[in-house]
């Protein structure tokens, strides 16, 4: 390992520090996305009991546990939301420094490795998003990283065993990268431990047990009610930046006299996470539209905005294809 | 004595036959000369002493002198007599410590979790068998000061060493000092669990066990219930510790121990049964030196021991209904109170998991879910295939067989209360493989005690889930009267005013289900307990449809049963409601959707 004071090394740092303060920049500014909203309404804001009573592979439960005391703390916000993955992020680009200083060889070399991780737009784009992926991929780095480390002390496998088990706990679909990871490790851990049946038990009793206790934990209550859920259509990104500008248009037109709202299903998460977010409690709980009931208004995406014009309804405001209308 | 005690019969109750217990249990190992550590003593000499008493009271039954001055003075000598010769022997050595870490944390979870548990042990009794036949029976000789000859339920034909406690509770405060009884045993396991850790030498594996069991939502509500799943757990418990200290000492004297808590695990519920061969095996491979002889000599005085339990309530049964194994082997013994395809059907009914769809379905039912099975272990036993690490140490692979072994029950019963026996060996298993597994032990045992505290329960288990529900305080300090809660608990409760009215003393009532007989004091033949009760309950249910209603109530009048108990889900419940005056049955009350007739 080099020294820390190479002009590589400070390059690498510059570039990681950069990136993280792009990540937090854009998590403070960018509206929230469907999938976002969706997170927020379905997992985030209902009490725990309603989280466990079913489960749903969208509902990343560490994350959700995670930006429920985020928004405890800071009260709900974009960036509180988004909090979690920002650390994730922070955990990530922190692994990266540590894995790539393994890389032996030239020192330009370690930058390289330290870019090629940490530039990725479609990982960083996990870290400045409330979406659960972003933490499994930080703490499998982790437990890559404590993995290698020589020589190979049990409370680094005990560490990085706990790190797999968050991975998985967060996202089940995790389960093979951490099985394969796992595999690795157990690799690495026979080539220099004792004899083979010996190491299978130790790598046994110091990872396996504590990466299958760490999910079990988290997820045993959940996944006994497992079935599936079905959910609505994500609309684009400029659907959701205009979902942000219809809310704020109506937060301003309704006032504060009580009001019924109803929204396409692909935007009526978007609206609740709006109506929580501007603590809008004259409204009511924004409902999926219906042409059996009758609301006050309704924000409609394309699909629904031709039957706004079908009815005697005005329109009040359009923003990227949505329409706003009572 | 009143029909509901005070608060300080109640507890006085409990506390003397414990007391009693733990007298004559002491008295006992003193003689044995078997020495203990600190700890063990206590709990060897509460559960020898156990054995002791519902001996004496079973005597005591048969000759028709089970009254509560006899208890109190007998008892009495017995405290004084363990009291005056104390202090005569050695003091026991101590154990090693636990570490301080682990000790707190058990303090602070079997606090927690006793508390519960004794809140709901000493208000009334509730639960569906301990208010059904568990004490319906104990109220029986109780009311008779001894056996009732005369009734006949496959429920009073079974052997009832822990009931013989119970009837010396019962004496001085009713229902709840015989759940409080049980709840000593509940109380004892953990306790026993963590002693078997100290002396055998992995403290933290073995507190995490007792942690696991301890808060385990059956045990729970079981435990706290007069029931006696817990005690056939900690009697089991207690035969495998008491071997694995036999193994080291080869002292003849523990064999005497052992035999004789192998024999009231016996006949405090058959299925305790599996202990007998287990025992005898590990003494028959463990002895030395290893000759026939030997082994034979070491065996003798375990299986005498185990007689005396067990033979007194096998000459009973075949003295008194012709099948010592009653209500089980009719075939083999042929009598007129269970026919052999009665026996068939009911044990068919107790085998099948009536509403599981997939056999991955079970392990979630008996560990999390628990509305299926009933009841629930808890989820953390959901890793006990982690216990297979444990093979490694020869404690284990004990620890192992003996899960197994006490499981076997579970095989032709599938409620999950007869798994409880082998929770503590496969807990200690499990402890015993995480033992190297840093901070997982103290994760889990704190993710068990806290998914299973009472209020945590409802968010993720069964609603129908048979559980603690709440902490009744004020019915256990009897701040709520005892009738009002037994009314909202008990369904069938409504209608004893009416019954205790209607129903002459000494007239008997027909049911097709089981009811709270411990709470009334007449006669209930119920259709599936007896081979009359069978024959009753096909002429009514055949009734309609072969125009035959008439004759079927006459043939229950003929049986001098005037009177009828029916729940509305009852296939003939419709019927016998629309055409009464065809059935000849008047309605005389109804309530929560169970009616009440005489037979005209």
């Amino acid at each position: 390992m080099e020294p820390a004071s190479t002009a590589s090394t400070k390059a690498a740092l510059l570039l990681l520090a950069a990136l993280f303060a792009v990540t937090v920049y854009r998590a403070a500014t960018e509206p929230a996305t469907a999938d976002e909203a969706y997170s927020y309404d379905r997992f985030v804001r209902p009490p725990i009991g309603e989280v466990l009573a079913a489960y749903d592979p969208g509902n990343h439960l560490l994350y959700t546990l995670l930006a429920k005391r985020s928004i405890g703390f800071f009260r709900l916000s974009e960036f509180s939301l988004r909090l979690p993955s920002l650390l994730a992020g922070a955990l990530y680009l922190w692994a990266v420094w540590l894995f790539s200083r393994r890389i032996p060889g030239p020192r330009a070399l370690s930058l390289a490795m330290a870019a090629a991780l940490a530039l990725n737009p479609w990982t960083l784009d996990l870290y400045r998003s409330a979406w659960g992926y972003g933490l499994p991929v930080a703490l499998a780095l982790c437990a890559l990283d404590l993995m290698l480390a020589r020589p190979l002390p049990p409370r680094n496998l005990n560490l990085a065993a706990v790190c797999l088990g968050l991975a998985v706990a967060d996202s089940p679909r995790f389960l093979l990268p951490a099985a394969a990871l796992a595999a690795v490790g157990l690799m690495v851990f026979l080539r220099r431990g004792p004899t083979a049946a010996r190491g299978l038990v130790v790598f046994a009793e110091r990872f396996m047990v504590p990466a299958v206790a760490t999910t079990f934990i988290l997820l045993v209550l959940l996944l006994s009610h497992a079935r599936s859920a079905a959910r609505p259509g994500a609309p684009t990104r400029a659907e959701e930046a205009g979902a942000r500008s219809l809310a704020q248009a109506l937060r301003a037109i309704a006032g504060p006299r009580p009001v019924r709202i109803a929204a396409s299903p692909s935007l009526e998460p978007l609206m609740n996470f709006y109506r929580a977010r501007y603590r809008l409690g004259n409204w009511e709980r924004v409902a999926v539209n219906s042409p059996a009931a009758s609301f006050d208004y309704y924000v409609l995406a394309p699909p629904d905005a031709a039957w706004a014009e079908q009815k005697p309804a005005r329109v009040l405001a359009r923003a990227a294809g949505l329409v706003l209308a009572q | 004595m009143a029909q509901f005690p005070s608060l300080a019969g109640v507890i006085f109750g409990a506390a003397f036959t414990i007391a009693v217990s733990l007298s004559a249990g002491m008295i006992l190992l003193r003689r044995l000369r078997v020495t203990f550590l600190r700890g063990e003593a206590a709990l060897f000499a509460f559960l020898a002493g156990s054995a002791c008493l519902s001996l004496a009271t079973f005597f005591l039954c048969l000759i028709h002198q089970a009254r509560a001055a006899v208890f109190l003075g007998g008892g009495t000598v017995v405290i004084a007599w363990a009291a005056f010769t104390r202090g005569r022997e050695a003091r026991p050595k101590s154990p090693p410590a636990i570490p301080r870490a682990w000790f707190s944390f058990f303090i602070v979870v079997f606090a927690a979790f006793f508390l519960v548990y004794f809140f709901n042990a000493l208000a009334p009794e509730i639960s569906p068998d301990g208010s059904g036949y568990h004490l319906g029976n104990v109220a029986r000789y109780w009311r008779e000061g001894g056996f009732a000859w005369q009734y006949h339920s496959i429920y009073s034909h079974l052997s009832q060493g822990l009931e013989m406690l119970f009837l010396v509770a019962f004496a001085f405060g009713r229902h709840s000092s015989a759940a409080l009884v049980h709840l000593a045993f509940q109380a004892a396991l953990p306790l026993l669990v963590v002693c078997y850790g100290r002396r055998f030498g992995f403290l933290a594996p073995a507190v995490f066990a007792a942690i696991l069991v301890y808060a385990s939502p059956v045990v729970g509500i079981d435990g706290s219930s007069a029931y006696n799943d817990l005690a056939v757990a900690t009697l089991l418990f207690a035969v495998f510790y008491l071997l694995q200290v036999w193994d080291e000492t080869h002292s003849g004297n523990a064999i005497i121990l052992i035999g004789l808590l192998a024999g009231f695990a016996c006949v405090v519920k058959y299925s305790a049964g599996v202990i007998l061969p287990f025992a005898a095996s590990f003494v028959w491979f463990r002895c030395a030196p290893r000759t026939a002889r030997a082994r034979l000599e070491a065996l003798l005085p375990l299986l005498l021991a185990s007689a005396i339990l067990v033979a007194p309530w096998l000459l009973r049964n075949w003295l008194w209904l012709g099948n010592p194994a009653a209500p089980f082997l009719n075939r083999w013994f042929p009598n007129p109170y269970y026919q052999p395809g009665e026996e068939h059907e009911y044990l068919a009914g107790l085998a099948d998991y009536p509403h599981v769809k997939y056999y991955w379905e079970i392990p979630v039912q008996l560990t999390v879910l628990g509305g299926l099975v009933p009841g629930m272990v808890g989820p953390v036993f959901l890793l006990a295939p982690f216990a297979l690490l444990a093979l490694r140490h020869p404690h284990g692979r004990r620890l192992l067989i003996a899960a197994v072994v006490f499981a076997i029950p579970a095989y032709w019963n599938t409620e999950v209360r007869f798994l409880i026996p082998a929770l503590a060996p496969l807990a200690l298993a499990m402890g015993l493989a995480m033992a190297n597994s840093w901070g997982v032990m103290p994760a889990l045992a704190l993710f068990q005690a806290l998914v299973c505290w009472p209020s945590v329960l409802p968010l993720y288990c069964d609603q129908y889930a048979w559980r603690i529900r709440s902490i009744p305080v004020r019915a256990a300090l009897r701040l709520e009267p005892e009738p009002v809660f037994l009314a909202r608990h008990i369904p069938g409760y409504a209608l004893r005013a009416a019954i205790e009215r209607s129903v002459p003393p000494g007239q008997k009532l027909f049911s097709f289900a089981g009811r709270p007989e411990a709470y009334f004091d007449r006669e209930i033949i119920v259709g599936y307990e007896s081979s009359l009760g069978s024959r009753l309950e096909r002429a009514l249910r055949s009734a309609a449809a072969h125009g035959a209603r008439r004759a079927a109530t006459s043939e229950l009048k003929g049986c001098g049963i005037a009177f009828l108990l029916v729940d509305d889900a009852d296939s003939a419940a419709q019927d016998m409601h629309q055409f009464a005056n065809l059935w000849g049955i008047t309605q005389l009350a109804e309530a929560n959707g169970t009616r009440f007739y005489r037979i005209d």
